[in-house]
């Protein structure tokens, strides 16, 4: 992000700054997992910050009980993954627990999932279609529909835009052409959780959905 | 002004005016209004503000000329044609915790030459391709925030050369954002000490349904 061009220049041009991150799975037809982590629609992040992620990223696919072997490259996690099958990743330990300021400790939880094919909920945390690579979902929170959730929808060419889930969490994509799609909701629970052998009061869940539209 | 560059990697109006500054005004920009006219708005495109905020020193030009802005609810009417040329309207926002703003807005992407200090420029006119002006130099844009009507956004990055590069898909209003400081010691602006000098400029374009 630095310009050395700009050094002798009496302005600063201001960037966003990166509040929000995402983990989310890239997939081109049955080709292997790609696991990157960022935000969708501006930087990802590169080197040691992704490398770091390798070993408590757990990525599966049919089945949880058996991951898939990532390998740290320098911009992603990427992994080969069985045919056909949507794939989905657990991360509770990208940040450590965290005391906010009320005093609770809390815990991030990211969610992914790629494909559009199950329309059953495996995560805490999922976007799960209404039929087998279908343009609706219910965004899903251990079981219960999220309703009147903000969720951004990030199209092939990196235009993005707030939707809201409906009463009964319900979300249709809005049709922007062939290409990959990614959705991001987040949700704060209070809730007691196990995180790297510290019990957490609060858990931040993110959940993102990966899919290419042909 | 002899004065070090500061880059941060920080913030931008948007992120800190939420938080930390609730009377600092997100982004203004200009958009053509009833009548062929064209008003200022504030806020964000998907979220206009239903009141200004207390702005200094509003001046509209069209073509270099003067033209009257009139301060109505949420918004300036300005008394021009929107589509007879460019336009252009800055104003300046003393804000909380000593944070003052120049805001500095365009309306269409005719002109290849700026007017106002911070300035996204077409480099031809109707172009998709600008380039960010401080006082008539070219200088990077880190980062260039697009909203449209459609309620699409994104950001873009420079190319090696400094300009930023934009497709249209949407019809309607696009609106692109870029914000600066000034580092050095400030300003005093109607008696007070200003520490914290920004600049935020807006050019806003429409695109015809095709």
């Amino acid at each position: 992000m630095k310009s050395p061009a700009l050094l002798s220049l009496a302005l600063a041009i201001l960037a966003g700054s990166a509040q929000a991150h995402q983990l989310w799975i890239e997939r081109d037809g049955d080709g292997p997992a790609r696991v990157f982590v960022g935000d969708v629609d501006g930087e990802r992040d590169r080197g040691e910050d992704v490398a770091k992620l390798a070993g408590t990223t757990r990525l599966f696919a049919a089945d949880p009980a058996a991951p898939l072997k990532l390998t740290a490259h320098d911009d992603r996690l990427e992994a080969p993954a069985p045919a056909g099958a949507d794939l989905r990743l657990v991360n509770d330990q990208v940040w450590k627990p965290w005391r906010a300021k009320d005093g609770t400790l809390k815990a991030a939880v990211f969610n992914a999932r790629e494909g559009r094919r199950d329309t059953r909920a495996a995560l805490d945390y999922e976007f799960v279609p209404a039929a087998p690579q279908g343009d609706r979902f219910t965004l899903v929170f251990k079981g219960q529909p999220v309703a009147g959730k903000t969720v951004t929808v990030v199209d092939p060419n990196q235009w993005a835009k707030r939707l809201k889930t409906d009463a009964e969490g319900r979300l249709a994509l809005p049709a922007r052409g062939p290409g990959r799609y990614v959705l991001v909701a987040s949700h704060s629970v209070k809730e007691k959780r196990q995180v790297v052998g510290e019990t957490v009061d609060a858990v931040d869940y993110t959940a993102t959905l990966s899919f290419v539209v042909h | 002004m002899a004065v070090s560059l500061l880059l941060r990697a920080a913030l931008a109006g948007i992120a800190l005016g939420t938080a930390a500054l609730p009377a600092t005004a997100d982004s203004l920009w200009l958009q053509p209004a009833r009548g062929g006219q064209a008003e200022v708005r504030a806020g964000t495109l998907a979220k206009p503000l239903a009141a200004l905020p207390a702005l200094k020193d509003p001046k509209a030009s069209q073509g270099g000329q003067p033209v009257p802005a009139r301060a109505e609810a949420g918004r300036f009417a300005i008394d021009a044609a929107a589509d007879a040329a460019d336009l252009r309207f800055t104003a300046v926002l003393p804000g909380a915790q000593g944070v003052l703003t120049h805001y500095q807005a365009r309306l269409g992407r005719r002109d290849t030459a700026p007017a106002n200090d911070l300035e996204l420029v077409p480099t031809t006119p109707g172009g998709s391709t600008f380039r960010l002006m401080w006082k008539g130099k070219a200088v990077a844009a880190a980062q260039v925030n697009i909203e449209t009507a459609e309620g699409w956004s994104r950001t873009l990055r420079p190319d090696a050369d400094g300009s930023v590069t934009l497709t249209t898909p949407f019809p309607g209003l696009y609106v692109l954002e870029v914000s600066a400081r000034v580092d050095g010691k400030g300003a005093r602006f109607e008696g007070q000490d200003y520490p914290d000098v920004r600049h935020t400029a807006t050019l806003s374009f429409e695109v015809p349904a095709r």
